[in-house]
């Protein structure tokens, strides 16, 4: 049993890491949030004192059919590389952690992460070189190539993670009740390991939608969401064209999250729903 | 029911990893419908030999074949063979009832027959009504029930089960031996149990082969291998032995005499395998419950002796008895009519006919 000053004790405890959270939440979002407050200024100038209310930035982006491209652009190669490099995740993280130890694991795995600590603008210039040696036209080809190389390393480690858990009896139990290895993959592995995935397209998505410097260097004419940013931001009067995208990808990308984290807990309660009776 | 001897052969089957030979040479012949366990300490190829049998891992040399046909190197999903896994490897996606009926997709059966053999399986294992619950929500009991319907609905010819009861807690591992035994006699499918609990194996089995090193050292009911084991090493692994250093002196009729330094002359039953000499250094080993002590100097030969430690277990007690000469005590297990204390002078004495001629 606690005595009255350990209480009073953990209560003040408390307290100072309540101030402690909300001063780091503030520190976190308010400068996201000025985006949304200045998306809604009649202004051209991004200064308070706000002017008015006004949604004529939102009718302006709504308008600007290059923005709608390089968005297009961005959604189009963030959905193939999540795919093609969570695919890939799959396969190393499936390798990498299979219980006979797979020779020079250690190789892969270091060589695999290596792409996390190079500088981007180091690993767009190899790139640049590479793909116009090799003679690919500068497109959205090259930069999702680009990206499937900067986002594997992240679908390989989220997808470790899940099957560093995994019981791999689970599978010889499915080989063990008749199924064959292609079947097992789908009934048992796939399911089992469906959150890890789910986890790993999200992350790999986003790390592509928010890649600035593969892009810029590999892109050509086929501009990208965060290239086409950086090109407006030449052009002031065009400033709250791109604050009110930004709030528009903020909501997006709220929502986004919130439905992730939704898919995960039905993934972790399912099982879990009366428990008590079980125990 | 019928025990063809040879339902299962394993010839001379070998599995090595790197340089260590997990399983070493083994042949075995297991019965239609016996109750087969494989006993050993860990890592003395048990587990590996029954991997190999289900199709998990593959024989480096030998052969394997059930019920005559080889099955060496068939995968495990084209085996008549159905394990029971040591985590049990129930699926945490699935409920009770996907679990069992997971096997039975691939057998074309219309969906009554699936269901009557998922109700028929859960009623066997008395789980009937826990259809929708998940592993999680399982104990470790009823984890082990389900795994065992899931494997048995398949319907095998062989049923492999890997320590099943080594996760449980002595009193459910108890109640779940006899369960056990019981659907196996009603089954009548043949069981190869990996265990390295050799109670579990004594009461269970039909047959016991005691294993050590990728070695296969005896093969035998369980009362044989408790009252004739063939080599010290079986005879130590099952239960307490003594054992005392001689030599033997002469050979008549089934029977030799051995000079000991602890007991003198003793007479001893020559082992069925063994082949033994006049002169030859062997090893005579009792068991505990076969000696007595006594506070009187006996007429039969005995030796005098101090009691180290004694325990009281209620319907017998043991006691420790050192003699001179001998560095290790003699583990004695006696009614507990008579109080002996640690302290107490004894004269260790055996029931004729206990001694057993071991080769050194």
């Amino acid at each position: 049993m606690l005595s009255p000053e350990r209480v009073e004790g953990s209560k003040h405890e408390g307290r100072g890491l309540t101030v402690y959270a909300v001063a780091y939440l503030a520190f976190l979002y308010i400068p996201v949030l000025l985006l949304p407050l200045f998306s809604f200024n009649d202004s051209v100038f991004i200064a308070f004192p706000l002017r008015g209310f006004t949604t004529k930035w939102y009718a302006a982006m709504a308008a600007d059919t290059e923005m709608h491209a390089a968005l297009w652009n961005t959604l189009k190669v963030g959905t193939a590389a999540s795919l093609l490099s969570t695919i890939l995740g799959l396969l190393a993280a499936k390798a990498l952690t299979q219980a006979a130890p797979l020779p020079g694991r250690g190789f892969v795995l270091g060589f695999s992460n290596l792409s996390l600590f190079i500088p981007e603008i180091v690993i767009g210039i190899a790139l640049l070189i590479l793909i116009t040696t090799v003679g690919v036209p500068l497109s959205l080809t090259s930069v999702g190539i680009g990206h499937v190389l900067i986002c594997l390393p992240f679908a390989i480690l989220v997808l470790m993670s899940r099957f560093e858990g995994f019981d791999t009896s689970l599978e010889e139990a499915s080989r063990d009740l008749g199924e064959n290895a292609w079947m097992t993959f789908w009934r048992v592995t796939f399911p089992i390991v469906l959150p890890g995935i789910i986890a790993s397209l999200l992350l790999t998505f986003i790390v592509s939608f928010d890649d600035f410097m593969i892009a810029f260097f590999l892109c050509g004419t086929d501009t990208t969401l965060p290239v086409y940013i950086f090109g407006e931001l030449r052009f002031p009067y065009k400033l709250p064209n791109v604050l009110a995208l930004g709030a528009a990808i903020l909501i997006a990308s709220a929502v986004l999250v919130a439905l992730a984290e939704w898919v995960r807990r039905l993934g972790a309660e399912g099982p879990a729903r009366n428990r008590v009776i079980g125990a | 029911m019928d025990r063809s001897a040879d339902f299962i052969r394993i010839d001379n089957v070998t599995k090595r990893y790197g340089m260590t030979a997990a399983v070493d040479g083994v042949s075995l012949r297991i019965g239609r419908g016996e109750f087969f366990s494989l006993l050993g300490p860990s890592g003395c190829g048990k587990t590996t030999l029954l991997r190999m049998i289900g199709g998990f891992a593959f024989p480096d040399e030998g052969a394997i074949a059930l019920d005559g046909e080889d099955i060496t190197s068939l995968p495990p999903n084209r085996r008549p063979t159905n394990m029971v896994f040591q985590s049990y490897a129930i699926f945490p996606h699935l409920n009770v009832r996907d679990n069992i009926a997971y096997g039975l997709r691939v057998e074309r059966l219309t969906a009554a027959e699936r269901h009557t053999r998922v109700e028929e399986a859960l009623a066997m294992i008395r789980l009937s009504g826990y259809d929708d619950r998940r592993a999680q929500q399982l104990s470790g009991g009823e984890r082990q029930r389900v795994a065992l319907a899931r494997a048995l609905v398949k319907r095998p010819k062989v049923l492999l089960l890997d320590e099943p009861l080594g996760a449980l807690d002595k009193r459910l591992r108890e109640a779940m031996q006899i369960e056990l035994r019981q659907i196996q006699r009603d089954v009548g499918i043949t069981f190869i149990f990996v265990t390295h609990d050799q109670e579990e194996a004594l009461s269970m089995s039909d047959r016991v082969a005691v294993m050590e090193k990728g070695r296969v050292f005896q093969v035998a009911d369980p009362k044989t291998l408790y009252e004739k084991p063939v080599s010290r090493a079986v005879a130590d692994f099952i239960g307490t032995m003594n054992f005392f250093e001689g030599r033997i002196v002469s050979i008549s009729g089934g029977k030799a005499m051995v000079e000991t330094e602890a007991f003198g002359r003793m007479e001893a039953q020559l082992n069925d395998g063994g082949s033994f000499s006049t002169g030859a250094r062997v090893l005579i080993a009792i068991r505990p419950e076969k000696l007595l002590l006594s506070r009187e100097q006996p007429n039969t030969p005995s030796a005098r002796g101090q009691i180290l430690a004694a325990s009281y277990l209620g319907d017998r007690s043991q006691i420790q008895v050192r003699i001179p000469g001998r560095e290790a005590p003699i583990a004695v297990v006696a009614q507990t009519a008579m109080a002996f204390h640690s302290g107490d002078t004894v004269h260790v004495s055996w029931t004729p006919g206990a001694p057993l001629l071991l080769a050194e």
